[in-house]
């Protein structure tokens, strides 16, 4: 394993997304230490330019937009490490379940498996979120993570299936180990750079996914994502008022961030999978 | 029946298989509303009107539409029913326009917008990621983080700042809408013109996209195949560059027509937010305006055919994929 | 003579010398008929030709391997892995080359496939669809019975070249005496004895010691084998990369067998 985060640490690719990463989670950790205020206090006018003072401007209700930007991407961070939490889990479950069983549980979870992946996922994001009434960060996060499994599960299912027949494991089923035993330390070491892979890439759809469902207002409540920012923006009619403040920041700070974990993944990828190394 | 014909029959098996589930998880799901669907519904909706006769014309017809006195399987039937009857409830915010009227109307818009930017910007994309692949160099250099950064800009992203930069501050383009509100459709010269104007910038931003994902998926299955044996056995038996990168455009085209079925999904849930930045009249903009009114009838009708129209998608894709990968019609004969 | 590359694809690859890969079963583009495959050799090669003429052409050779001319029309998954096997070979050589080189064509055979493919070799060769042949493998005992001159190499470098008799039973270079040590003849007394195995591992070619390649592992080195650039020496009809005379060397191994 360490040796895996020496050749990680090798890859431009993986420290450029990495660095860029922690630059942003450090920075989001920070500012509140240093800004005490309340990101939903309103301090200004509306839409008042970036200045000195106001280093973003002013929203709609005149708040410090820079401020709600750092609580913005603070929450998208968070839902999308629940998101990818909760997606990697489940797909990693139902995978190994489906992979190393095999038989009639292999194809009956692929058979559900492969329904969810063609039900587009956020139709079924929207269905349940509507059906909420009141939705927390936490609970946004955990209905993506629910809704985004089954692509690990998938690869998952992939590789375990594969592995299952090699000698080793065949082996320590022979010499009567417990199968819990058996998918630690036989199995899961081997699709271990899968998982983290799925994991990274999950995180970032998870990012997308709020995003997307804050913009359509049914986000999380009583808590500021950039989606929701941008969902503002769009609702109080800031490009039409000339407020490129209000949501060009919120929508690169989405960038950056997605940005930077496919960046990680990519990385990753070239490094677990030579084939593709060019 | 021939292997191509079985592959057909079970591939539409399961794509039955999958219809009833998300026809099922279109009616399920919005029932787990706590108590009564119909009594909260209406009293969300009638939040404000005070004649009683109203609400209760308007619970009547409710209550017949859902069949909410019957147990939940025979309220699925009568969904069901009414699905294929083309009943699909009436609108809560449009009172009493029926739902597959909205539709029906917005379904033009949203078809006209996401079809062509999708299969253009699949087109282009792949065409890049194949070029980024094969010349190496400062090509794929460029072309590769350029397409990595435009693919993780989400797309409402991109349609938010093309809208700023092009319609607010160039003026170059219209802001919102279809089409010039003061026009009336017709098939005039005029009009069609202003529906391409209003077409414009909606379709650049889903076509850039989609470009950068499928780039990056392009180039790493090209890649894959310049580095496969046949590529260097061609090569040795004296076969033309030119002829071996058709070789691996062809193959490595061919995942990536999976590719395009399984990411349709979301490519289509991201031009739907496309729309509404841009207030298109399409199925997106629809739903965004059924959201803000609770408008439960509209929304799930806006999610069934969305599921529908990618299950139908998916379903062509894989049809033209069988026929046109011969290993599928390997497989299909070694089943036999 | 120097070619450029656009000379040495379209006039000596695959006309002059063609190949036949390793791993014959993913050698061939799976999404391609082997008639077009075909095809696309003769447009670089036989532009001349006509499509049917390339059929017949095809048809024609395949017959005399043994396959029937429906393998043309089929692609390259609905064929079993010796029949692929197969196929690569008549593709190879259906511009009849005239030196064929084999890259292991025979690993990862079972010995009734291998059996198969050398026969179908050797016919290539009396019917002259091929001049000459380089076969490259780790089987020695099998090279005994293809090849009328073996080559030995070593990291990289040629280092012993003979006919196939002599390298066998009178090896000069000593790494050649080791490999053919290897050689397992089924005979009485074999059970009790030991096979040699070579001290060492060979040199990264990342960084190649100077001097002799071999002389980390050499039993013979000297001081003098690590220095300068070890040439290939001629002695009668063979020739060998050692700085020791032959008779030297023969004397040595003499010795040694005692």
């Amino acid at each position: 394993m360490n040796h895996s985060v020496r050749i990680l640490l090798k890859s431009p690719k993986f420290m450029l997304g990495a660095v860029l990463l922690l630059l942003m989670i450090g920075v989001v950790m920070i500012y509140p230490l240093i800004n005490r205020n309340d990101p939903l206090e309103m301090i200004a006018l509306a839409y008042q330019p970036p200045d000195s003072k106001l280093l973003l401007g002013s929203d709609n209700f005149g708040r410090d937009l820079f401020l709600e930007l750092i609580y913005g991407i603070r929450t998208s961070l968070q839902v999308g490490l629940i998101a990818g939490v909760f997606a990697t889990a489940i797909g990693l479950v139902i995978g190994l379940a489906s992979g190393y069983i095999g038989g009639m549980i292999d194809n009956l979870l692929t058979a559900v498996t492969n329904i969810f992946i063609v039900i587009p996922s956020f139709v079924i994001l929207i269905l349940i979120s509507v059906s909420i009434d009141s939705r927390s960060s936490f609970v946004t996060a955990a209905i993506i993570g629910i809704t985004s499994w089954p692509w690990t599960a998938r690869a998952v299912r992939a590789q375990t299936s594969s592995l299952r027949n090699r000698d080793h494991v065949n082996i320590a089923k022979i010499s009567g180990y417990s199968t819990p035993r058996i998918i630690m330390y036989e199995i899961l070491p081997y699709i271990a750079s899968y998982v983290v892979m799925a994991f990274v890439l999950q995180m970032a759809s998870g990012i997308l996914a709020e995003a997307s469902i804050s913009m359509l207002g049914l986000g999380p409540y009583n808590t500021i994502s950039l989606g929701i920012i941008m969902n503002w923006a769009l609702v109080f009619e800031a490009p039409v008022a000339g407020a490129w403040w209000a949501f060009i920041p919120a929508a690169l700070s989405i960038a950056v961030i997605t940005f930077s974990l496919y960046m990680m993944n990519t990385g990753m990828d070239e490094i677990f999978n030579p084939k593709i190394r060019s | 029946m021939s292997a191509y014909g079985k592959y057909v029959v079970k591939k539409f098996f399961w794509y039955f298989v999958t219809l009833i589930v998300a026809i099922a998880l279109n009616f399920l799901l919005p029932r787990m509303i706590e108590g009564n669907p119909v009594s909260v519904i209406v009293a969300q909706m009638t939040q404000g009107m005070t004649e009683s006769d109203t609400i209760k014309r308007v619970y009547d017809t409710f209550a017949a539409e859902f069949g909410i006195d019957q147990p939940l399987h025979v309220q699925f039937f009568i969904y069901v029913k009414n699905l294929l009857t083309g009943n699909w409830g009436t609108s809560f915010g449009l009172y009493p326009k029926p739902v597959t009227e909205i539709l029906a109307s917005a379904i033009p818009w949203t078809i006209g917008l996401q079809l062509p930017a999708i299969l253009v910007g699949w087109i282009i994309g792949n065409v890049l990621g194949a070029v980024a692949a094969y010349r190496k160099g400062v090509f794929d250099k460029v072309i590769f983080p350029v397409a990595l950064f435009v693919n993780s800009i989400p797309f409402f992203t991109l349609a938010i700042i093309m809208l700023y930069a092009f319609a607010l501050t160039l003026k170059w383009f219209p802001m919102h809408g279809g089409y010039d509100y003061q026009m009336i459709p017709s098939l005039s010269w005029e009009f069609i013109g202003s529906v391409l104007r209003h077409h414009t910038l909606p379709f650049l931003s889903i076509v850039l996209v989609t470009i950068g994902g499928q780039a990056i998926g392009m180039r790493e299955m090209s890649i894959y195949e310049l580095n496969s044996d046949y590529v260097l056995y061609s090569k040795l038996l004296g076969i033309r560059d030119s002829r071996i990168a058709r070789y691996v455009f062809r193959n490595a085209m061919l995942p990536q027509i999976t590719g395009l079925a399984l990411s349709i999904g979301t490519m289509v849930g991201g031009s739907l937010i496309c729309e509404i930045v841009f207030s298109y009249p399409g199925i997106g903009t629809w739903m965004f305006t059924a959201i803000r009114q609770l408008d439960y009838p509209l929304i799930s009708g806006c999610t069934l055919l969305i599921a529908l129209a990618v299950l139908l998608a998916n379903f062509t894709i894989d049809l033209i994929y069988g026929w046109i990968d011969p290993r599928i019609k390997a497989a299909q004969m070694e089943d036999q | 003579m120097t070619l450029g590359k656009e000379q040495l694809r379209s006039r000596v690859s695959g006309r002059e010398i063609s190949y036949i890969p390793q791993a014959a079963m993913n050698a061939l583009n799976p999404t391609l008929r082997i008639i077009r495959f075909i095809e696309d050799i003769m447009k670089e090669h036989r532009p001349e030709l006509s499509r049917k003429q390339v059929w017949e052409l095809a048809v024609e050779r395949f017959e005399t391997l043994n396959l029937s001319a429906r393998v043309l029309e089929s692609y390259p998954n609905e064929l079993s892995g010796g029949m692929k096997q197969r196929t690569v070979i008549a593709i190879s050589t259906i511009l009849n080359p005239k030196v064929l080189i084999a890259d292991e064509p025979t690993s990862a055979l079972d010995v009734t496939s291998q059996k198969a493919v050398i026969k179908l070799l050797k016919h290539l060769l009396e019917k002259g669809y091929i001049q000459s042949l380089v076969f490259i493998t780790h089987e020695l005992p099998l090279l005994y019975h293809v090849t009328d001159d073996i080559m030995v190499m070593y990291a990289g470098e040629i280092v012993e070249r003979g006919t196939a008799e002599q390298m066998i039973f009178d090896p000069i270079h000593p790494y050649t005496k080791k490999l053919m040590g290897s050689i397992i003849v089924p005979e009485e007394g074999m059970r009790g004895h030991k096979l040699a195995a070579i001290p060492g591992t060979p040199p990264n070619l990342k960084t190649v010691p100077e001097g002799c390649r071999f002389a980390d592992r050499c039993t013979y080195a000297q001081s003098e084998c690590r220095q300068g650039r070890i040439e290939l020496q001629t002695f009668q009809d063979r020739s060998y990369r050692c700085i020791v005379p032959a008779d030297t060397l023969r004397e040595w191994y003499a010795h040694e067998d005692e």
